[in-house]
């Protein structure tokens, strides 16, 4: 008779186990799936289909970047994860009740699912180990619920090879699950035959199968690697569908591998009758709890969410988005603040917001490619690049991220931002090249169908909003790129641009983060071209600063209309600073967010050429 | 006439059996294909040259006609050859012609192209070797070298970063299109150079302190005795403004021969000096000459526009390892006003082919560089116009047998490399080229990979990576370095 409370209890914790992953999902790691669905391309092609599915290992990856492309809609990723885990879960209850049909300890088949939500909160692991690891399991339930000795026996040669080809590395853990079964079901066939009995054939037939599937494990993938795929050995038994670095196997493969069967193992030393432990399950949650605390603190890295947020908003281009964002998340690190600058120089507020925000001098303005294999900061680096008008700058970027994914796929972003960098420049047949793949995906065809359109048409593209403007601002005059030297290259943009707002305040930018006051001055008279209403405060700060260096009379005629509010808050600011021996704390109360304050107390290393 | 009766007899013996469409309009114009297959001349040896037409889902039914036999395909935007039907009918063609005859369905009515024709010539060496690498800037993501079977679409790795993560590997070379003999380059933290010779493979350390970088630009002579190199301090710049993208530069070069029995680099002060740049070398087919390229040195990058290569060579005796010690100006940078990269001897010593572009050397990024040709006899020189597009040509290779050549191009779409393969005759003389044969006429489309440094090569390279594994994660055999 079925025990109800059980039954309830593993309906109760089955729904928070799957809402929690789907509400972690949506509401607090969102940005990393977001993330990780522009670096990858998925084409709805037959070839693209071949390709993939010719490794070892293929199939899984193949599903894997097909459900991924779906983290582009916004709820489309936690509920595929959530309905991956959960297959994976209820296939796993029905392997390990073969083992032990105790339904007391049903919380064991929550440790793979539970392991596989874990390492997705971290970008290098894509969603093809969950797929290849669902592979196995499905493998292991067909398998043991094949009936008779022999049969089993074969089913799990071809069940093998099957999933080595489909899901790769997933094989090693279909063949522990393999051995495991045989060898709990060995042990209580022995036991069932009594001690001091001949030991029935029964038991050997098991002992010499899982001997077959070990050698099995073992000789595929010297065979694969010594025959037909030129390939390292780690390559030829894990495949590239597990991590996406190819350098080496993180132990949380190994990990992800060798639980199923250590539950199965558990579960066999479980008592299996009919009672029902009630007080080994409030064990279990709380066990499983901090299971879940302590991996998730592992796993999840919300630095690394926050940055991919900044990214997102400035991918899509939500400067106001990401600025209101800044307000309740300020920049934790150079990358976000490189990209709250950015928002700030798009929305026209640079000059008048960017102290809000703790600056690190060049290296929160711009991010350099640091060749060292690296794609995240050329990704990011190419948007600064591609708004102030390099369009150069930004290609070589974007190209430089592409060609250092991890897994050696394209991303699909990176496709899109060269189809417009190479239709500004005039680059038509390469540009359609992207576009005509893009084309082949599901959610970037509808943009490439309407850019297609632009293509060849002059017209079209100069009217265009953006890249009209991009066409533009470019530079007049050839000169090699570095970011070593942007403040030149920025000279440069506004000598020949002087309408470029972004281009100006990035230089207005420069100086000011450099303490650069003499250029700052020589700098500020230019924006006459920019056509603003008003100097930016930031821009006011440094003028009255370097004012008050030579008279204590503010009141002395400029040549730039300086506001009324910023000389009486300098006249504040200085009197608290040259009068207060201990000026720093109550400034930072007063005015933390000038540039007077910045000059003073930030970044001390940087020189101040006054 | 005579000459077009008989495809004209085979055309109506095809027609009443291949379900070419009894009514149909007559367009008096070539079919617009992809790739343009008119005029142009194959090896007898080539694979099926799948096309696809311009209008990707129209109908199709193509006639291929020989002198004695022939056979219909349809399609539907894109025509798949049958192998066995066209190897067949290159063999019953060889150096005659087979007429392509398209009709499409265009507005619910068949429209019959104007036939053109494809010339069938001796066969090209099986296989060609190149470098698939995305046309980048400095990274790199999945790369290697290949062998492609020109008869069939077979490709095969002979050695890529699959095996060697991350890692980098370029300027593949072989011995007068001998598999057997063959050297390329790694680079990154394994970074060496692969000899691969009568079946052993030896991993070198071609860096001394005489010379300014390891072994680059390589080019072996023709008894297998030594291997010309150049030695470069290379640098890559990125221009900022739309017509240029990067611009690969020496600030400092020289050349060395490296002598594979005594393991030593040898070289002169006439092909090492400080006052100019020298590099691509290459041996004349005798052996007894080292054609290379030289440019007085300037200041870099700074005056990158200005360094023009000429023509050199300079003599050289196998049996001592010496040089001559004269140098001779073949083409003269001052009187063309352009500059001369990868020279390539012809294997009966006949022409020498080589790329001429504005400036500098790596010719490459420069859309202006075209493919020429020296006459060794006579000392003329002219453009292989016959071959050239208005984009890029650059690197270059022979057959075996000095009749066809292959070379990469950027023509396709400005960015990505394509190698092209075209015939040339006693004279000089140069047909319209062809892209190689891919299965599927989309490929080059599709690919976001440059073939580079294609190199003819007479069988299948044996030795690949899987042979090499053992000895390039050895330490490399240090070379050692001479004058003479």
């Amino acid at each position: 008779m079925p025990d109800n409370k059980l039954k309830y209890s593993e309906l109760i914790f089955t729904g928070i186990f799957m809402s929690g992953i789907f509400i972690f999902f949506t509401f607090f790691y969102s940005s990393h799936l977001h993330f990780e669905e522009q670096v990858r391309l998925f084409l709805l092609t037959g070839d693209y289909f071949i390709s993939t599915v010719r490794y070892p290992g293929g199939f899984a990856g193949y599903t894997g970047d097909f459900l991924t492309q779906f983290w582009h809609l916004p709820v489309a990723g936690p509920v595929i994860i959530t309905s991956l885990l959960f297959a994976m879960q209820q296939l796993f209850r029905r392997v390990l009740v073969k083992i032990n049909p105790n339904g007391s300890f049903f919380i064991l088949s929550f440790l793979p699912s539970l392991n596989c939500a874990m390492i997705l909160c971290d970008e290098f692991y894509p969603v093809s180990a969950v797929t290849g690891m669902l592979v196995a399991i499905l493998s292991a339930l067909i398998y043991t619920g094949v009936k008779g000795t022999g049969r089993r026996f074969i089913s799990g040669i071809v069940l093998l090879f099957v999933t080595y080809f489909l899901a790769g590395g997933s094989f090693i853990p279909l063949m522990m699950m393999m051995v495991v079964h045989e060898t709990v079901k060995a042990v209580k066939s022995r036991r069932a035959t009594g001690k001091g009995s001949k030991e029935p054939v029964e038991v050997t037939m098991r002992f010499w199968q899982s001997l077959v599937y070990i050698l099995i494990v073992i000789l595929i993938p010297l065979g694969v690697k010594g025959f037909l795929i030129m390939e390292p050995l780690n390559l030829a038994y894990i495949s590239e569908f597990y991590y996406d670095l190819r350098t080496g196997v993180p132990v949380a493969v190994p990990v992800l591998f060798a639980l199923p069967a250590v539950a199965m193992i558990i579960m066999a030393f479980l008592p299996s009758g009919e009672k029902v432990y009630h007080r080994s399950l409030y064990f279990q949650y709380i066990l499983f709890a901090a299971i879940v605390f302590a991996g998730f603190r592992q796993w999840t890295n919300f630095g690394a969410e926050r940055t991919m947020r900044y990214d997102y908003l400035v991918r899509n281009e939500r400067w106001d988005d990401l600025i209101e964002y800044a307000e309740k998340k300020p920049p934790r690190n150079n990358l976000s603040l490189a990209m709250l600058n950015l928002a700030l120089a798009k929305t026209g507020r640079m000059g008048d917001m960017m102290f809000r925000y703790p600056q690190s001098g060049t290296a929160g303005l711009f991010i350099p490619f640091t060749r060292e294999r690296e794609y995240v900061a050329p990704m990011l680096g190419n948007e600064i690049l591609f708004h102030l008008g390099l369009v150069n700058a930004s290609q070589e970027y974007t190209f430089e991220s592409m060609e250092t994914i991890p897994d050696y796929n394209k991303g699909a972003r990176h496709l899109k931002r060269l189809a417009e960098t190479n239709l500004i420049n005039g680059n038509y047949e390469v540009s359609r090249k992207y576009i005509n793949i893009l084309k082949k995906t599901m959610f970037y065809s509808k943009w490439a169908r309407q850019t297609e359109m632009y293509l060849g048409n002059e017209e079209m593209i100069n009217n265009h909003p953006a890249w009209g403007a991009m066409r533009k601002m470019q530079p007049e005059d050839d000169f090699f790129f570095r970011i070593e030297n942007i403040e030149a290259v920025l000279n440069m943009l506004v000598r020949d641009n002087p309408q470029n707002k972004v281009a100006f305040q990035y230089l207005m930018g420069f100086y000011l983060v450099n303490k650069d006051l003499r250029n700052v001055m020589n700098t500020v008279p230019k924006m006459n071209a920019l056509g603003l209403d008003r100097i930016p405060s930031s821009w006011e700060e440094a003028i009255m600063y370097v004012v008050g260096l030579s008279t204590t009379n503010l009141e002395v005629t400029l040549p730039f209309k300086v506001s009324r509010e910023t000389k009486e808050r300098m006249k504040a600011y200085a009197q608290i600073y040259t009068t207060n021996p201990n000026a720093k704390p109550v400034l930072a109360g007063k005015f933390p967010d000038t540039y007077w304050y910045y000059l003073h107390f930030k970044n001390p290393d940087l020189k101040n050429s006054n | 006439m005579q000459k077009i009766i008989p495809y004209i007899v085979i055309s109506l013996l095809l027609a009443s059996c291949s379900g070419i469409p009894g009514e149909f309009t007559e367009k008096d114009s070539r079919p617009p294909l992809v790739p343009d297959l008119s005029g142009i001349t194959i090896p007898v040896n080539l694979a099926p040259l799948n096309f696809r037409f311009a209008d990707p889902s129209g109908r199709l039914v193509v006639l291929f006609n020989g002198r004695n036999s022939g056979f219909s395909v349809k399609g539907r935007g894109k025509i798949i050859i049958p192998p066995g039907k066209w190897k067949k009918l290159l063999e019953g063609s060889l150096n005659d012609s087979i007429a392509i005859t398209l009709f499409s369905r265009q507005n619910n009515q068949w429209v019959k192209y104007r036939p053109f024709y494809v010339h069938v010539k001796s066969p090209i060496d099986q296989y060609l070797v190149y470098r698939l690498i995305a046309p980048g800037y400095e990274s790199w993501s999945e790369m290697g070298i290949y062998q492609r079977d020109l008869t069939s679409y077979r490709q095969d790795p002979v050695i890529d970063n699959r095996l060697l993560t991350g890692n980098c590997m370029n300027c593949h070379s072989f011995n007068r299109n001998d598999p057997g003999q063959m050297m390329f380059h790694l680079r990154g933290n394994i970074g060496a150079t692969m000899l691969v010779k009568d079946g052993n493979v030896t991993k070198l350390d071609t860096k001394t302190k005489e010379t300014l970088s390891n072994c680059v630009y390589p080019y072996w002579h023709p008894t297998g005795a030594y291997i010309a190199y150049s030695v470069n301090l290379i640098s890559q710049v990125f221009h900022t403004t739309p017509g240029k993208r990067i611009e690969v530069m020496d600030s400092k070069s020289d050349l060395v021969v490296y002598d594979i029995n005594s393991n030593k680099l040898l070289t002169s002060g006439l092909i090492s000096g400080e006052s100019s740049f020298e590099t691509f070398p290459s041996f004349s087919p005798d052996g007894r000459y080292l054609y290379f390229c030289s440019a007085q040195a300037r200041p870099m990058p700074e005056e990158y526009d200005n360094v023009r290569y000429s023509l050199c060579r300079i003599a050289f005796d196998p049996e001592s390892g010496t040089f001559g010690r004269s140098v001779d100006t073949l083409v003269c940078a001052e009187k063309t006003g352009k500059s001369v990269s990868f020279p390539r001897p012809s294997h009966d010593g006949r022409f020498l082919m080589f790329t001429l572009s504005d400036y500098g050397n790596f010719s490459i990024w420069h859309r202006e560089a075209d493919l020429f040709l020296l006459d060794l006899s006579t000392g003329s020189f002219r453009e292989i116009g016959e071959a050239n597009s208005e984009d890029t040509e650059s690197y270059h290779s022979w057959s075996s047998g000095s009749r066809w050549f292959v070379f990469s191009s950027r023509r396709m779409d400005g960015l990505y490399t394509r190698p092209y393969i075209a015939w040339i005759d006693e004279s000089g003389k140069s047909t319209k080229p062809f892209p190689v044969p891919q299965k599927d006429p989309y490929f080059y489309d599709n690919s976001l990979l440059s073939f580079n440094v294609p190199e003819l090569v007479s069988g299948r390279v044996k030795v690949d990576g899987r042979d090499m594994t053992e000895e390039i994660l050895s330490p490399g055999k240090k070379v050692l370095f001479e004058i003479k």
